[in-house]
């Protein structure tokens, strides 16, 4: 059991499971394939939006943000005025880089449904030791080829989770609404900064700790394929 | 009584110690804007290491709002000082002067010249505050702009919409004004039962030292008397950074989390007030002046 | 006459001292009124009652007639007062100090009148100047124009010349004596000095341990025809036994500081001061006393309130 506890054990025993149908596999990368065709029709886009910061021990008003994407990895998210919190690495993980173009194992881990999408469950390995991600799991829906959900997990920053609804971008591979989950750390401040007296009952101190952090970006306009300058994503 | 008002905020305004407090407060709040000009980014840094482990955070933090609330912050526990060096000093400093006699053999009621002398020191501390204010908010506002509020509170992180802010800031000196009178009413009371200022000076500081100590510590002993101590409502200011969210934790614009902490706090500090006020009136009337 | 001040059965205790007791006596319209006793002795005490300073324990006091419990403010407008040190505030000049006192008394003075008041002090050239400048004497000449620049009808001065030079004391005697005689007020002026009393007082109360000793006309009180000598001599103990030998030792009084003291009529000086030389005592210096136990010792020679002045 003890092996168990390792991630790479892990991983390899899920390599080796999901790579036995080979059959199935070949499937899966023509499926991620057929996706990252769809989403490669945008070459660039900017997009207006609001963006909610929904994390227990943070108060922030819902705030306008502005996002570029330029292909292959480009993405930028400027916020229109004001302050925002964003999960730190989190959110610069966008569409483009959410399906790896190569260098990845795909397996099929089955059906799902997310809200009323039937969604085929698709892990992806990299092939790679270093790679930044470590795990992605995409559930696609298969007649739209679309990416309803997306769990990554990489190295440094954590495990993220991303679940998309589409409206009249939905040809594009382009969704209406991205919630973005993570796992919020309690936070502590030293004392001595905040010189606040601490008279958060337990009560309010129990709800603040230990729940999911979540951003909500919903997007209001899209203008794609209209060609960005370089000089933005500086 | 009017008379003696024009008097007492002559005398007041006459005097060289009563601009050391408006050199003082312009000293350290110049200090504090020059500090965060030069390494303003190092100091949000230092505070938010903690934080920046697991957010970014995008945006003109160091802002004039931001570095408002921190001379707050850090002045309102210092300024009391200041308001004693005054206060304290009303009737005693009088009294060690030896004018006290001479000003009540004026054909004026005690009544009237305690109450003139009260407001006196009120309106000086009132005037301080505005100055705060002036530098604190309006200045910083010129130097660093303006954006959200960025605030770190000892469990959770706030950010105020910058629409949302000045009349935040509007209550916030409000009420640091209520903190600040209960302070000049503690000085003035005080200053009945010494003859010579530095007394009643360096108790008024010793009590506020002492209150806010116990305030801060959490320790369950000091815990029972901390709702009794009116410095644990003197920074009940701070309540006005703070809103409410709905179901959805979406921030409610113009909203407060705890308005009755706000209230509560308000009602003990002007209790205080008229307390130390009154009973100064009553001490004044019965006072034989052996000065 | 009108009494303009009536104090009766006045009495003051801080908590166990009785600092006034049972003092009971009037000032006259006009009166400059000497109010003599020791340090100590009650006097101030007794005029901050007489100004509302101090709340008396019982006993009433009616100033122009009416109660001063009940007509302070009334009452106060036609008093003026320097009581002790004539402390105003430093850091302000001598006018400001003086139109800020002006205003406090209901007035609205006039840059005139202010500077006629320094002027009557002989202060108008220093008009400008912070009294953290002045001497003494001038403080204290600062003080007398706050109390007079309302121009009350009644002037109380609390040791009006403590502190002072004998110049300053001689401008201060000579401004009650105008103010009484041009300006026809009445003056309460109290000191433990005999000698500035007796020059300028046409009535006094004499008060001990908070108690009336005497009270009348300065006139009535001093007996000129006794005096009170001291005598310094080459050795006091062989002096007094040679005097004790003769008819003048009833006369002799106990020793103090290191004098020989004697009562004696005016007339008998000559013959006494022959007895001196017949008894070949010699005598270093000679001369009459003015100190106030003096003056209690003249006034009430072998009566009860020797022992408490001498003791």
């Amino acid at each position: 059991m003890h092996l168990f506890h390792t991630p790479k054990i892990l991983i390899t025993l899920c390599l080796i499971v999901g790579s036995l149908p080979f059959a199935k596999a070949q499937q899966m990368n023509s499926l991620v394939a057929k996706v990252k065709a769809k989403l490669d029709l945008v070459s660039d886009y900017t997009a207006e939006g609001k963006m909610k910061t929904d994390v227990a021990f943070i108060k922030a008003p819902v705030g306008r943000v502005k996002v570029f994407y330029k292909r292959p990895n480009k993405f930028k998210l400027q916020r229109d005025g004001g302050i925002s919190i964003l999960p730190k690495g989190g959110i610069s993980i966008n569409m483009g880089s959410m399906v790896m173009s190569d260098g990845f194992v795909a397996i099929d881990a089955g059906e799902v449904m997310v809200g009323n999408t039937n969604t085929r469950v698709v892990k992806l390995l990299p092939t790679a030791d270093n790679s930044e991600v470590v795990l992605s799991t995409l559930y696609i829906d298969e007649a739209n080829l679309l990416i309803m959900k997306s769990v990554t997990t990489t190295r440094a920053s954590g495990t993220y989770e991303m679940e998309l609804s589409y409206g009249q971008f939905a040809k594009y591979g382009l969704p209406d609404k991205v919630l973005f989950s993570f796992n919020a750390k309690d936070y502590k401040l030293p004392k001595g900064i905040t010189l606040e007296f601490d008279d958060t009952d337990q009560a309010t101190k129990n709800r603040l700790k230990g729940k999911k952090g979540r951003v909500e970006i919903t997007y209001t306009a899209y203008s794609i394929n209209k060609g960005i300058a370089d000089a933005v994503f500086n | 009584m009017w008379t003696h008002l024009q008097v007492e905020l002559y005398k007041i305004f006459r005097r060289p110690r009563t601009y050391l407090s408006f050199v003082a407060i312009t000293a350290l709040i110049g200090v504090i804007q020059l500090g965060l000009l030069v390494d303003g980014k190092e100091y949000t840094e230092f505070v938010m290491a903690d934080f920046a482990n697991t957010f970014s955070v995008d945006g003109k933090i160091l802002n004039g709002y931001f570095i408002c609330y921190i001379i707050l912050q850090l002045l309102l526990v210092h300024v009391p000082l200041l308001i004693a060096l005054i206060a304290a000093d009303m009737i005693s400093g009088e009294a060690n002067m030896g004018t006290l006699r001479i000003l009540l053999t004026k054909p004026q009621s005690r009544t009237a010249i305690v109450t003139a002398k009260f407001l006196a020191a009120a309106i000086y501390t009132l005037l301080l505050l505005i100055w705060i204010a002036v530098l604190g908010l309006f200045v910083s506002m010129a130097i660093f702009g303006t954006d959200d509020l960025f605030i770190m509170k000892s469990s959770y992180v706030v950010i105020v919409k910058e629409s949302d802010i000045f009349w935040r800031y509007a209550g916030a000196f409000c009420f640091a004004a209520l903190a600040m009178l209960t302070v000049s009413s503690l000085g003035f009371f005080l200053s009945f039962f010494a003859e010579n200022s530095i007394g009643p000076i360096v108790a008024t500081m010793s009590i506020i030292i002492v209150f806010t100590i116990l305030s801060t510590m959490n320790i369950p002993i000091f815990n029972i008397i901390k709702p009794y101590l009116f410095t644990s409502h003197m920074i009940t200011w701070k309540e006005f950074f703070d809103f409410k969210v709905n179901d959805a934790n979406e921030a409610m614009v113009g909203s407060i989390q705890y308005p009755a902490k706000i209230i509560k706090s308000a009602l003990v500090l002007i209790i205080h007030i008229l307390g130390f006020g009154g009973a100064s009136i009553l001490l004044f009337r019965k006072k034989d002046i052996l000065s | 006459m009108q009494s303009i001040i009536k104090v009766t059965a006045l009495t003051k205790q801080f908590n166990n001292l009785t600092a006034v007791n049972d003092l009971s006596f009037s000032v006259q319209d006009g009166d400059v009124y000497g109010f003599l006793g020791q340090n100590g002795a009650g006097k101030s005490t007794t005029i901050r009652m007489l100004l509302t300073l101090i709340t008396p324990t019982s006993g009433t006091i009616e100033i122009f007639g009416y109660p001063l419990s009940t007509h302070r403010r009334d009452i106060l407008q036609q008093v003026g007062a320097v009581i002790e040190k004539p402390d105003v505030y430093k850091y302000l000049s001598a006018y400001d100090n003086l139109k800020l006192f002006a205003k406090l008394s209901g007035m609205k003075p006039t840059h005139q009148l202010l500077m006629d008041q320094l002027e009557m002090v002989g202060l108008a050239n220093r008009a400008k100047d912070t009294v953290k400048t002045f001497s003494q004497g001038m403080k204290q000449r600062l003080g007398i124009a706050i109390a007079l620049v309302h121009d009350p009808q009644l002037i109380m001065l609390d040791e009006p010349t403590n502190g002072l030079d004998p110049q300053g004391i001689a401008d201060i005697r000579n401004l009650i004596l105008r103010l009484s005689c041009e300006r026809k007020k009445t003056v309460i002026v109290s000191s433990h000095l005999l000698y500035e009393i007796e020059q300028i007082a046409s009535r006094m109360l004499i008060i001990d341990k908070g108690k009336k000793l005497v009270e009348g006309a300065a006139t009535e009180l001093f007996d000129t025809s006794q005096t009170i000598l001291q005598l310094m001599t080459a050795d006091n103990h062989t002096a007094i036994e040679k005097i004790n030998q003769t008819a003048w030792a009833k006369q002799l009084l106990p020793v103090r500081d290191g004098n020989i003291i004697i009562s004696l009529n005016r007339d008998d000086i000559p013959s006494f001061n022959r007895m001196l030389v017949e008894k070949d005592i010699s005598v270093f210096s000679f001369q009459p006393r003015h100190s106030l136990e003096d003056f209690f010792l003249q006034v009430t020679a072998g009566k009860q309130y020797v022992d408490t002045f001498t003791s």
